[in-house]
């Protein structure tokens, strides 16, 4: 078995790896042993990678009938104790989502990798587009809360799968991962760490030594907190007698009060928000206008707001590593002392703009920059900044 | 009187299997939510006592369960074995990535006509034709009971069902013959008016390895039975019918209704419409999924 | 940031797009600069249209290209059908000293009005592979070795470190062969440019 754990990890240092194949390195890393797809443009490199890299150490990729039978088959061996995840696109998620709300339910953790296309239907195949942000935040019938990270380069495309999977282990829910068709085909540098560093930061999926009773989450009378105990896993002595997908107990057994799953199912994980939110403050500290982004529109942003700082307008970046939950709390506190708020989105409707303009309460100019099928060149968004600046 | 048994003794034996029925270990009954005539009663008792006289682990046999009126079965079964309800007809996929992801495990599907034919059918094509190592019960009483009795792909030419209120017009799915094209080693076809001949499919699918494929024809009483008559099907449009409103009818219906396989080889297709063919269609090992993906994986390590 | 922006076009298995991946890895792999690459295709996936393009950040503090697209005008192009042939323009070439690089085939473009115009160079790599080397898909080698030495962006020891990641070991030998002869052309055409220039 040496050599199976061997191959896990790619050598150390610099690779030029493809978007998709960062990330599923990142989720070989992270200790993925199955994998469930369907291929679809712009994701299909990650399947086409997995087939032969998942037999090599051990683990198990599995091309599917549809796309249902992908996200089952996920769920299934998610269950059984082995770390899974699947890949697709825009029109895939669409068909998943019955299995994702599921999934949330019985708090089976996975990780959904969206390499993101233009739509709707079919749409562009191979541009990029951010509009599967509506449809993971409320992916399926039921409330629950997902969680929704938007990398911005290969490099973080394997970093952050690792941290995917980290969330979904620790959280229990649905965690996807926002990539989209330009990322994935885009070939840089990825600079992969020893692996001891890795392992170090990976949390294994075991099921704990004295098994509690209590295999789902829920609020703790006494302290109020909410407990969310290790995922159980199917074959072991750590699993409820029914895994059923009613509003249940933290025993697995339907509970006569259906109003406090819900609210565990949200609170669960909005309690921890400031655990899981991830952001990065570029030059904010006295910054007039704030320009919010996630994904692929930061790097052009970062560039911007260089431009723009030397030609002395104070601005700044906040970047949303983790764009699901939404951030309300930071974003308000940011765009308090703000002339204006500038969005730049690859989309039309502005999905992080309306969550903007819903926790400022529209006090706070929003101007959003919509780009489809293409992203923003620097220029496009210093010209909206040197515009507000006037 | 003494010497002579009480009429109506006191004291009822207690069920064999109680005690080892999950419903049984909760509640202290068998705590059945089917109707009065429902066969899923006999298929959850039976697996309960296989379950039990086999001694399985049930750490090996995770239990899927997909949606239909059969979903409450979990309460008649074996209450060591870990159950998951999955979504209508995806019931399939989840058994793929749980033997896959751990390939000492043999699931057990338990799925309806409507989810494994109807919704959940591609599922069923592909985990036959991969041959995974899984036991797949379809229970096929024609109908989808659980939300009220509309037409399933398996009701019967001339059946009535609230979608199809002046008689089923559509051809009927047959799950048999599906598996048998799909490439299922093993097929049989029983119904729950043989209960011995089940528990003897039932007992060589756990040999076997493959997946393995049981469709149960079960009676639904409320939904099926006391909207058609007993003279239903083509042989009998002679007879004088009867509204088939107990169990006992439609077990006889039933009974009348299926046809030995042996037999079936010398009857007509004309003979044979709106019949249940009965028996073992097929009994051929062949090289199961976990197996062949475990080669692959050598060849993958450079073991060859 | 100083960003050199290459376009290679051709159609599908011409190599355009391993070429691209050649001297995305020379330059960011072994001389450590920023590189991003991307590609595209129509649906035809052999003899359709097919470019790729590559963007790297001469800088070498950048840590991220910011905007991975490149943009004409170009710094290189190569060019290697005659359908991408028609859309090129002396517009979408720099015009400054030691950049504004045009290769091209003439093994497959016969008529290129837009190169006289501008900076090219003109090696029929497809014949001189299958002449010298039996196989076209040396062409590649050709080409990688007119880019190094037009370009200057990445060492020449790059360039045979990342050839010997590329090429099957067993036709090494033939390739570095096949990367000299495009290097000598290169040489020669700036010889000329220089002699011409002065």
């Amino acid at each position: 078995m040496s050599s199976s754990s061997d191959k896990r990890f790619l050598p150390e240092g610099r690779h030029l790896l493809m978007g998709n194949i960062a990330m599923v390195e990142g989720a070989i890393s992270a200790g993925l042993t199955f994998f469930g797809g369907y291929p679809i443009t712009p994701s299909t490199e990650a399947i086409e990678h997995l087939a032969k890299r998942l037999p090599e150490i051990g683990g198990c990729c599995m091309q599917m009938e549809d796309e249902l039978a992908s996200i089952n088959s996920v769920i299934g061996a998610s269950l059984v104790g082995a770390k899974s995840m699947t890949a697709t696109s825009g029109p895939g998620l669409s068909l998943m989502t019955e299995t994702i709300s599921m999934a949330a339910n019985l708090e089976i953790p996975f990780v959904f990798c969206d390499v993101q296309r233009t739509g709707p239907g079919t749409g562009l195949v191979t541009e990029p587009h951010h509009n599967d942000l509506g449809l993971m935040r409320f992916s399926g019938n039921g409330e629950f809360q997902v969680i929704a990270i938007a990398p911005m380069n290969c490099q973080e495309l394997f970093d952050l799968t690792i941290t995917a999977f980290n969330y979904a282990e620790t959280y229990r829910c649905p965690v996807f991962l926002m990539s989209d068709a330009y990322l994935g085909h885009l070939h840089e540098v990825v600079n992969i760490p020893p692996k001891e560093e890795i392992l170090k930061r990976v949390i294994k999926r075991e099921s704990p030594e004295d098994a509690p009773a209590r295999v789902f989450s829920y609020k703790d009378r006494e302290t109020g907190e909410y407990v969310i105990p290790k995922p159980p896993i199917m074959g072991t002595d750590y699993c409820p007698g029914l895994f059923i997908h009613l509003p249940h107990g933290p025993e697995g057994l339907p509970t006569p009060k259906p109003m406090e799953f819900m609210e565990m199912m949200i609170e669960k994980i909005k309690s921890n928000i400031d655990k899981i939110t991830m952001v990065d403050k570029y030059k904010l500290e006295d910054a007039e206008i704030v320009i919010i982004a996630y994904g692929l529109p930061v790097r052009t942003s970062y560039r911007a707001v260089e431009i723009a700082r030397q030609e002395g307008i104070k601005v700044g970046l906040l970047r949303l590593i983790t764009v699901w939950p939404f951030p309300d709390e930071l974003v308000k506190e940011v765009v308090k002392d703000a002339k204006a708020v500038i969005v730049p989105e690859l989309n039309y409707t502005g999905i992080i703009a309306e969550q903007v303009q819903r926790v400022t309460k529209l006090t706070t100019p929003i101007i959003k920059i919509g780009k489809v099928a293409e992203f923003h060149h620097p220029d496009d968004i210093l010209k909206v900044i040197k515009e507000v600046a006037k | 009187m003494s010497g002579i048994a009480p009429m109506f003794p006191n004291e009822k034996p207690e069920h064999p299997y109680l005690q080892q029925s999950y419903g049984g270990k909760v509640f202290g009954n068998f705590a059945s939510l089917f109707c009065g005539g429902c066969g899923y009663g006999i298929i959850g008792q039976i697996f309960t006592r296989i379950f039990e006289d086999e001694k399985l682990d049930p750490k090996l046999h995770p239990t899927v369960i997909g949606i239909g009126c059969y979903s409450q079965i979990m309460l008649l079964v074996h209450e060591a074995a870990q159950k998951v309800l999955a979504l209508h007809g995806r019931a399939p996929a989840v058994a793929t990535g749980m033997k896959m992801a751990n390939p000492k495990m043999k699931p057990i599907v338990f799925s309806g006509d409507g989810d494994c034919l109807g919704i959940g059918g591609n599922h069923f094509i592909h985990i036959c034709r991969r041959n995974v190592d899984c036991l797949i019960m379809i229970f096929n009483n024609s109908i989808y009971a659980m939300t009220g009795g509309q037409g399933a792909p398996t009701t019967l030419y001339g059946a009535k069902s609230t979608t199809t209120p002046y008689t089923m017009f559509e051809n009927r799915t047959d799950g048999v013959k599906l598996a048998l094209a799909a490439g299922a080693p093993y097929v049989a076809r029983t119904t729950v008016a043989h209960p011995r001949t089940l528990m003897k499919y039932f007992r060589k699918a756990l040999r076997h390895k493959g997946t393995s494929v049981i469709e149960i024809i079960t009676p639904c009483v409320t939904y099926f039975g006391r909207k058609n008559l007993s003279n239903l099907g083509e042989e009998y449009k002679g007879e004088k019918g009867e509204k088939m409103d107990t169990g006992g009818k439609m077990i006889d219906w039933i009974k009348r209704n299926s046809v030995r396989i042996n037999q079936a080889k010398f009857m007509t297709d004309e003979e044979l419409f709106n019949k249940y063919i009965i028996g073992e269609f097929r009994y051929e090992p062949k090289p199961e999924y976990s197996d062949e993906y475990a080669k692959i994986q050598k060849i993958a390590m450079g073991g060859k | 940031m100083v960003r050199y922006e290459i376009r290679i076009a051709g159609f599908g298995g011409q190599g355009v797009i391993t070429l691209s991946k050649m001297i995305t890895m020379a330059s960011a792999i072994y001389e450590g600069l920023a590189a991003t690459q991307t590609e595209a295709y129509s649906a035809s996936a052999r003899g359709g249209k097919c470019w790729a393009e590559v963007v790297v950040d001469l800088d070498k503090d950048a840590k991220i290209i910011d905007y991975p697209k490149a943009l004409s005008p170009y710094d290189f192009l190569i060019i290697l059908s005659a359908e991408s042939a028609k859309d090129v323009k002396k517009a979408h070439l720099k015009t400054d000293e030691n950049t504004g690089f045009l290769l091209w085939d003439p093994t497959t473009i016969t008529k290129f009005g837009a190169a006289k115009r501008v900076k090219s160079l003109s090696i029929p790599v497809q014949k001189l592979a299958l002449e010298k080397f039996g196989n076209i898909v040396f062409g590649n080698s050709i080409l990688f070795g007119a880019f190094t030495v037009l370009a200057g962006i990445f060492s020449e020891e790059s360039a045979l470190e990342t050839m010997k990641r590329f090429v099957p070991s067993s036709t090494l030998e033939a390739n570095i062969e096949a990367f000299e002869l495009g290097k000598q052309e290169a040489q020669e055409y700036l010889k000329q440019l220089k002699e011409g220039g002065s």
